[in-house]
């Protein structure tokens, strides 16, 4: 309890931010202490603390923050504490219910989390990976406290990235891993638990990680130079790949902050202003470092927020007029803010919302074929958006249902990155038709030049495809080199998706650019050779041949000679002259047969036997290492689909 | 007359060497069981006397090692006679031993080593308290090997006396082992000799032997 406190005073508690803070406690000042303890806990000195101080003044602080009415942040406080120390439990004596309660919330919390950690590694194990990945997403999403720390977070991260590619969905396990690969570069997969497509497609990963990060570094450092044309590309470069999603939204808004500038440098303004748009989507309290960037980028910043947020405030008082049935101020409202000048300005979702907002203005006020317009380019825009019935009156949602019904528009879809090896993986292509119609899906070169067909046909609603990459002659559409056998990059392709009116003209294409970075697989490493202590000498040394010497003629010695030295004066036979003369006649023999420096055939044989299976080892691994080069990794990175009207 | 209470004088130094002896490079276990046949010459000779009987003792002898410890049993039994037609006499030659073998071609023995013989005043038996040392070496490869022990008596009784002069005796041969088969046979020549001082008779048996049996090392 607050009354509970030992008196505190004196010179020190003048001094120290921790004793100033619970001499504030104990007078019911819980601002005062507030301030003071976190002060306190975020100074240096902070670090000097014992785990039992830092408890204690942390506690402290939860529950100040408890009696200033910030139980959320009171329960921040408490996950802090509780990450470092899982077991510590507050005195009830001296703090009350409601500060304990604090505490005891948090710990549940946390135990749910670790539960839902260790039920999804069981799921993982007994194979059921779609309950694993929900499981452990599930467990990170709701780590609040930050209990995953370090190799922990690694473990279930890899977990999840490994019971997507078990899944198939290669996407989401691309995800995965390049969080891991942020994570824990280093991260070792246990070859027992994980398959080797998981490793392979973990190696791809971490180098396209690398790889980006090296780009946007050499960016920077292009920028540094002052080479504002290379620094553009390799930054735009970065930020286009897959791999740029490995950054959170602070480096990404600070790396397109150096594209912005560097644009602006080459006296591209409107380039650097697009590019400060998309920051404003991206990071909308982002602060440019006034210290590292021109004093014009923050103000171009400055513009294009003004500017999105006028936009958006155009969308925003068109939607209010429309709702004060003043469908004619809001038309002009609407129309304003779908200008080609302002429709940049806004996000897609904010786009289509004042598309449907128009054509229902437009509908409302009687002017239904000028609707149903707008119903239709809200359609080819976003084929799959429906206009909530709940917010339009019916004659609007007829006329945009029948709009739709008239547009024959594809929404394609395809993961930003994929990762497979080509012939053994696919890339899903999602298409979704805004109105029954048929269409065709194709593969094609960059230039134009057909690879592959998916589809011919009718699309009543959606239908995913998937190309192998494979051509239409079954053929891999790149295998890492060209037909003289010298290793090349891969070539661009697209996606393209043709829609067809009923009377079978061509009305739009959506174009899909795929861009393909391959990756050799890892090569296995050739066996070490056999070591020395495997092979059996191969000639006789002397050791044998002499010791078979001295034994014979010492011992044929002995029994001849000693037996007469010990029975003097008896009549000894001559047996122990034949006995002794064999056993030397055999140490001679012995000598012989052992002679130092003789082959030793069987030996030979059986070092021979050792390097011939060590041979075929190499052998098979090289053909192994053949077989890998020849199927390289590949990772498609697709872009932005572009929509083009055919015959207009 | 020298008292088995000496044993110990003799024995600890030999007991010493054994225990402090390293292991060799040998199997946990080995064990040999075999038959033995032996052509034997025995003369006795007093001041007065030399005479020489031969014949042929036969029986079996038993061995097993543990890690360096050794134990081992050999019962013989035969007989010899003067000349031919004479009445033959019985020879009977036992022994037991325990001993230590530290390293593959080295080995101690010591044990008691009983001896029922014909002499000049009438049957002997001997009980001689010997230590023995015995060494290997290889003439090819472990298969065949040759050997000589060497022993001498440090005490011991006999019946006829009760006084025992002394005893030594040399035994060498060769050693087929066949391990797989877990054969073995040895042949080799052997004397020993013994004497007692009242009266004065020295006996001395010279022997040709084969034996065969199983076992390993």
């Amino acid at each position: 309890m607050v009354g509970a406190l030992a008196p505190l005073g004196g010179a020190r508690a003048q001094e120290d931010p921790f004793q100033r803070g619970l001499q504030a406690y104990a007078d019911l000042d819980f601002d005062a202490a507030v301030r003071y303890l976190r002060d306190g806990l975020a100074a240096e000195s902070a670090d000097l603390l014992t785990p039992a101080e830092r408890a204690r003044f942390m506690t402290y602080l939860a529950a100040a923050e408890v009696f200033r009415g910030n139980r959320d942040l009171a329960v921040a406080v408490a996950r802090r504490l509780m990450v470092r120390q899982p077991d510590y439990r507050p005195d009830e004596l001296t703090f009350p219910p409601q500060v304990t309660e604090v505490f005891t919330a948090v710990r549940l919390e946390m135990d749910a989390v670790q539960d839902l950690a260790s039920r999804g590694f069981r799921a993982f194990a007994d194979l059921d990976f779609a309950a694993a990945t929900q499981l452990l997403r599930t467990a990170l999403a709701s780590d609040s406290a930050g209990q995953f720390v370090g190799a922990e977070r690694a473990r279930v991260v890899a977990h999840i990235g490994a019971a997507e590619v078990y899944r198939g969905s290669g996407d989401s396990a691309v995800a995965a891993l390049r969080q891991l690969a942020v994570l824990a570069p280093d991260y070792r997969f246990d070859a027992l638990t994980f398959p080797p497509q998981v490793t392979e497609l973990f190696a791809a990963v971490r180098r396209q990680t690398v790889a980006v990060d090296q780009m946007a570094r050499r960016g920077v450092e292009a920028y540094g130079e002052l080479d504002f044309e290379v620094a553009t590309w390799l930054l735009r470069r970065a930020l286009a790949s897959g791999g740029a999603e490995q950054v959170g939204p602070q480096e990404r808004a600070r790396l397109l902050t150096y594209v912005a500038a560097a644009e602006f440098y080459r006296g591209r303004q409107d380039s650097a202003l697009a590019t400060l748009r998309r920051l404003t989507f991206l990071a909308p309290d982002y602060r440019i470092d006034e210290l590292v960037f021109p004093p014009d980028v923050t103000a171009l910043l400055a513009t294009a927020r003004r500017q999105a947020d006028a936009a958006a405030d155009l969308v925003r008082r068109g939607r209010v007029a429309s709702g004060n049935r003043d469908y004619g101020n809001a038309v002009s409202l609407l129309r304003q803010a779908l200008s080609p000048a302002v429709a940049e300005q806004l996000q897609p979702e904010q786009l289509a919302e004042a598309l449907a907002y128009l054509g229902a203005a437009e509908t409302l006020r009687g002017a239904r074929n000028s609707g149903a317009a707008v119903f239709r380019a809200l359609a080819i825009r976003e084929p799959r958006y429906r206009v909530d019935d709940q917010a339009f009156p019916p004659q609007v949602t007829q006329v945009a249902r029948s709009a739709r019904t008239q547009v024959f528009a594809v929404r394609v879809a395809l993961p930003r990155a994929a990762a497979f090896r080509l012939g053994q993986g696919e890339l899903p292509v999602s298409l979704q038709a805004s109105a029954p119609h048929e269409v065709t899906a194709e593969v094609l070169h960059r230039d134009g030049r057909p690879v592959r067909t998916l589809y011919v046909g009718m699309l009543a609603d959606s239908l995913v495809l998937r190309w192998d990459g494979r051509d239409s002659s079954g053929f891999l559409v790149w295998d890492g080199r060209d037909p003289t056998g010298v290793v090349t990059a891969p070539t661009g392709y697209q996606v393209v998706v043709t829609s067809r009116s009923v009377a079978g003209q061509v009305v739009r294409r959506v174009h899909v650019p795929l861009e393909l970075d391959a990756y050799p697989q890892d090569t296995l490493p050739h066996p070490a050779t056999p070591h020395d202590s495997l092979y059996l000498p191969t000639r006789l040394e002397r050791g044998p041949g002499l010791e078979a010497l001295v034994t014979g003629v010492i011992g044929g010695a002995a029994i001849a000679l000693l037996p007469s030295a010990m029975a003097q004066g008896s009549e000894l036979s001559t047996a122990r002259f034949a006995v002794g003369g064999a056993i030397s006649v055999a140490g001679i023999v012995g000598l012989v047969a052992r002679f130092p420096g003789r082959s030793l055939r069987g030996n030979i044989r059986s070092n021979e036997a050792i390097r011939e299976e060590w041979r075929t080892r190499v052998a098979a691994i090289e053909q192994e290492n053949a077989t890998r080069a020849s199927e390289p990794y590949v990772m498609i990175h697709a872009g932005e689909p572009v929509v083009r009207e055919v015959g207009r | 007359m020298r008292s088995l209470r000496r044993l110990p004088a003799y024995g600890a130094p030999l007991v010493a060497v054994v225990v402090a002896t390293p292991v060799g490079a040998q199997t946990p276990l080995g064990w040999s069981v075999g038959l033995v046949g032996m052509s034997v010459r025995l003369e006795r000779e007093t001041p007065e006397v030399r005479q020489a009987l031969d014949g042929f003792v036969f029986g079996g002898e038993g061995r097993i090692r543990l890690w360096k410890s050794e134990l081992g049993v050999r019962y013989l039994r035969g007989s010899a006679t003067q000349a031919a037609g004479d009445p033959s006499e019985q020879v009977v030659d036992a022994a037991f031993f325990v001993g230590s073998r530290p390293t593959d071609w080295l080995s101690f023995r010591a044990g008691p080593h009983l001896r029922r013989y014909p002499s000049v005043t009438g049957t002997a038996r001997t009980v001689l308290w010997e230590g023995r040392i015995r060494l290997e070496g290889r003439l090819l490869g472990q298969t065949f090997r040759s050997y000589v022990e060497a022993w001498r008596a440090f005490s011991g009784s006999a019946t006829l006396t009760s006084v025992l002069g002394s005893g030594q005796g040399i035994e060498g041969g060769m050693v087929l082992e066949i391990p797989r088969a877990h054969v073995l046979a040895r042949a080799g020549y052997r004397v020993d000799r013994s004497s007692v001082p009242n009266p004065s008779e020295v006996s001395t048996l010279e022997a040709l032997f084969i034996a065969v049996g199983i076992g390993r090392r």
